[in-house]
């Protein structure tokens, strides 16, 4: 045999093997690739073996078909090629989708609400189970916690993952830290870091390790580990880093929603507090009160005439003080049964002229003695409203007494009550303190007293307006407020005409 | 001189240089093992073309033999590729992905 031969042998021999590898192949992704080969070797095989013959003594008969098939060959090559190329695209929109998939598997009908350490330890086991793995370890390191599922993977006794010691910089750890890339070892004895040393020794193979990110930092690293050699392609590393972005995020709601709930109830506990302590102190110190005030009526009243003059203004001024803090603890049962929705509403109808016309002149001597002018202007066209007319007494004299209270001497201070549609308007308007930007929002808090209140008069308990606000909420009605500090206030109550009673 | 040029050699020689450059323009899309040795086989291929077509004037024993080892060359690198392709499918079903 010359060389020649040797040479065409070799060929033959080497495109009998791709037959036979190929009729072992039943994957039907490889149809085309199989159907293409097939093609090409069939052409190169009789190519081949024609240009044996041409050798022989029938080597006349053979030529012109040599020459047709040495024609295909490149054609067959080409029919590849294209396969090639357009398979490539559709591997990667396949595998894409097997990503997408996996990450919604792992990912999907996630308890919400639940224990931090309990959430981390359900993600790491359906990262495991989807990706049919044998342990792996979740390190936050916010927290330096370090959890671990295990499937196959045992930790001998001897070995700790993480020592109390180690210095975490130290480690494949922070490496995946600061880059924020997955980072996958096929065999693990390549590494002589610690770290993963200590998971050689507890027989881990292959390992791959990715950052959990959220938008803004990286909460930590989570690890997967195989026993046998696994090898992580590129479309592996892209689940890996879109997987550490989903989980992380994950992980940071949780934490968020937790800290949350936990405030919540902190705040929820601690305003319970607060409305039961008013509660009881109003009602603790009204008994004790109402006795401090009957005595000293008492005295004022029988024992004038045997008292000096000295002692007759000290008890003028226990009086007055008394009905001070006889209205604060009032105010404050009010917010309470307010707030606990205990005050139901008794709706009659009112004369609302006649009875803005009676609160005037009940606020016009405070008026006088504070020196403001008090102006109504009150149409007196007003049809009859239903309201509760203790509560609206309370609205109209709380706002009347505001403004005078808030108005500087030689001030004014207006009150105008009309119709509009089917709503009764007052409005309050004085040319006192006004009220600053920044606290045009919080003036109907309980116990918010603007800075500038704060500054021209001492005492106030912050409370009325927000009684105020509650009442004409009560009524289905609404209240606004526009000031420009130094230049007065516009207080608008708007209440429906007709309430259902 | 011309007439000792095999018609049926010289087609195969343009159309093999059609699909290297074909192959080439798509270059980026070969990322797999297989395509690269693909494109190898496919130029040994062409270049046992030329000596195919050179040996009709210069040593025709010589240049005869090169075409055939690359010939043998072109289906060993398929042969190799091909086996490559069916391993790393099988492979891949196993694999993370």
């Amino acid at each position: 045999m010359n060389l020649v031969s040797f040479m065409d042998l070799l060929t033959i021999t080497s495109l009998l093997y791709i037959l036979f590898v190929l009729a072992r192949e039943i994957d039907p992704g490889l149809r085309a690739f199989r159907t293409a080969m097939g093609f090409l070797i069939a052409v190169f095989l009789i190519y081949t073996v024609l240009n044996i013959l041409e050798r022989t003594d029938i080597g006349g008969l053979i030529d012109p078909y040599d020459e047709f098939v040495e024609v295909l060959i490149p054609v067959g090559y080409l029919i590849l090629f294209s396969i090639s190329v357009f398979s490539g695209k559709e591997s990667i929109v396949l595998a894409r989708g097997r990503v997408l998939n996996a990450i919604n598997a792992i990912t999907e009908k996630l308890p919400v609400r639940q224990d931090p350490k309990l959430l981390w330890k359900e993600l790491l086991l359906r990262v495991i189970d989807t990706m049919e793995l044998d342990g792996g370890f979740m390190y936050l390191a916010d927290d330096r916690e370090t959890i671990r599922v295990n499937h196959n993977w045992e930790l001998p006794g001897d070995v700790d993952l993480l020592p109390g010691d180690l210095d975490i910089t130290e480690t494949i750890l922070s490496r995946v830290l600061a880059t924020e890339e997955p980072l996958v070892l096929e065999h693990t004895e390549a590494m002589p870091d610690q770290f993963i040393q200590a998971l050689r020794r507890s027989g881990v193979t292959s390992a791959a390790f990715f950052p959990l990110t959220t938008e803004t930092r990286v909460l930590g690293v989570m690890g997967v580990v195989s026993l046998a050699h696994r090898r992580f392609s590129e479309v592996g590393l892209d689940l890996f880093k879109m997987l550490g972005h989903h989980l992380g995020e994950i992980i940071l709601n949780n934490k968020l929603l937790n800290e949350t709930r936990d405030r919540t109830s902190e705040l929820t506990e601690a305003l319970d507090t607060k409305k039961r302590f008013l509660s009881m102190i109003s009602h603790e110190l009204r008994d004790p009160l109402t006795v401090v005030k009957g005595v000293l009526f008492l005295i004022k009243d029988e024992f004038s005439g045997d008292l000096d003059e000295e002692f007759k203004k000290a008890v003028e001024v226990a009086v007055v003080n008394s009905w001070k803090l006889e209205k604060l603890v009032d105010e404050i049962l009010d917010l309470s049964r307010l707030d606990a929705g205990e005050i139901k509403l008794n709706f009659t109808p009112i004369n609302p002229g006649k009875e803005l016309g009676q609160l005037v002149d009940e606020a016009m001597s405070a008026s006088v003695q504070k020196g403001v002018v008090l102006h109504s202007d009150i149409q007196e066209t007003l049809s009859p409203i239903e309201v509760d007319r203790y509560r609206f007494h309370q609205v109209v004299q709380n706002l009347l007494s505001n403004a005078i209270k808030y108005t500087p001497e030689g001030g004014r201070v207006t009150i105008q009550a009309k119709e509009e549609d089917e709503n009764f308007v007052i409005v309050v308007t004085d040319t006192g303190i006004g009220i600053g930007e920044e606290d045009v929002n919080q003036v109907f808090d309980m116990f918010y007293r603007t800075k500038a209140a704060v500054d021209t008069i001492r005492s106030g308990s912050g409370i009325g307006l927000a009684i105020v606000k509650e009442i004409v909420i009560l009524h289905d009605g609404d209240i606004t407020v526009e000031s420009k500090l130094g230049e007065g206030s516009v207080f608008t109550v708007t209440m429906p005409r007709m309430q259902l009673v | 001189m011309l007439e000792l040029l095999n018609p049926a050699e010289i087609v195969s020689l343009i159309l093999s240089i059609t699909v290297i450059v074909y192959a080439l323009a798509n270059l980026r899309e070969f990322t797999d093992y297989m395509s690269n040795l693909l494109l190898v086989s496919l130029a040994s291929v062409l270049v046992g073309l030329i000596f195919s077509i050179m040996e009709e004037f210069y040593l025709p024993d010589i240049l005869n033999l090169i075409e055939h080892t690359f010939f043998a060359i072109a289906a060993f690198l398929l042969a190799l590729g091909c086996r490559h392709q069916i391993l790393s499918n099988i492979r891949n079903d196993r694999d993370l992905t």
